[in-house]
């Protein structure tokens, strides 16, 4: 086998790949830079709960951000904050509307049929924060009370925003900062590097 | 006891037992270690290489699939847990393809 010495640049992108990933999965370095991206806040009393999507499974079953969500959003209309929830999450290739299953699962767990608002056509953040926007005309009021992922809200708020709704942030825990185990807080960096590589794509865009 | 130390004295022991057993039964000289860490850095380098490239050309591709059928589909495919796996399997065949010399034949 003819012997070629290691490609330079290649070595150098290793060091830095491997420094990369031992400092994010070993280190508590990952949670220090959610909690700086990823702040959370609290509620406050508002027009509507707005819940986010974040996916359902052919199954029918929701994925596990778009349960915290959901869960989130029925706590703060426990809590009395808002009169409505606004459950947002569309099908994707003909399979079950992910706000139909939270509004099912909503209603079994006691919430009132009218409290609840079902907004299915929402494909991305920008479209559910003009969907949203409509719905808010409709009912009256702007104040809304803004459920997602604590990585995901910046952009959301911004979005928003942009749409017209005075917005109260309501993040909820998706993936710990507190995380101990490596592979969950390479999960945390995946999240985080996802929703850096969306705000600049919704900045190049120019959504935000 | 936290994960991280853990797994990682777990991974140093191996690593140490591993390399008095390749001393003493396998033969291998102490001097050849450097140049074995030289390419798994080489091989983690060109991972991360195929990794952003892979990501760049699934981003333009879900782009431009959009435009062209007017279906919806998610940015989110491109950040699969999966994609650096199959940029590690790519970074490999690479670097052994360079280390036959690009030759052809059997």
């Amino acid at each position: 086998m003819a012997r070629r010495e290691p490609l330079r640049p290649a070595v150098a992108a290793g060091v830095l790949g491997l420094t990369g990933f031992l400092a994010l999965a070993y280190t508590p370095l990952t949670g220090a830079l959610a909690r700086r991206l990823a702040p959370m806040s609290d509620p406050a009393p508002a027009d509507a709960i707005v819940v986010l999507g974040a996916g359902a499974g052919p199954d029918g079953q929701l994925s596990d951000p778009s349960l915290r969500r959901f869960v989130g959003g029925l706590l703060l209309y426990r809590r009395g904050l808002a009169p409505r929830v606004i459950l947002m999450g569309p099908g994707y290739g003909g399979g079950p509307v992910e706000a139909r299953i939270r509004a099912t699962l909503a209603v079994d767990l006691g919430i009132p049929a009218g409290a609840l608002v079902v907004e299915g056509r929402g494909l991305t953040t920008r479209h559910e924060a003009v969907l949203a926007a409509e719905r808010m005309r409709e009912l009256g009021g702007r104040r809304v009370l803004l459920v997602t992922g604590a990585p995901h809200m910046p952009r959301a708020r911004r979005l928003f925003e942009r749409a017209g709704l005075e917005v109260v942030p309501a993040p909820v825990v998706e993936v710990s900062a507190d995380a101990e185990r490596p592979d969950a807080r390479l999960a945390m960096a995946q999240v985080l590097v996802q929703e850096a590589l969306a705000r600049w794509y919704y900045r190049v865009a120019g959504y935000l | 006891m936290d994960d991280s130390l853990f797994l990682l004295g777990i991974v140093a022991l191996t690593s140490v037992l591993a390399y008095f057993a390749a001393r003493r039964f396998a033969g291998l000289q102490a001097a050849g270690l450097a140049a074995a860490s030289a390419r798994l850095l080489e091989c983690a380098g060109l991972a991360l290489g195929f990794y952003l490239l892979d990501l760049a050309a699934g981003f333009a591709a879900v782009l431009v699939l959009r435009k062209l059928t007017g279906a919806f589909i998610g940015l989110y495919v491109n950040t699969d847990g999966t994609l650096p796996v199959l940029a590690t399997l790519q970074a490999i065949v690479f670097q052994w393809w360079r280390a036959e010399g690009g030759r052809g034949g059997a």
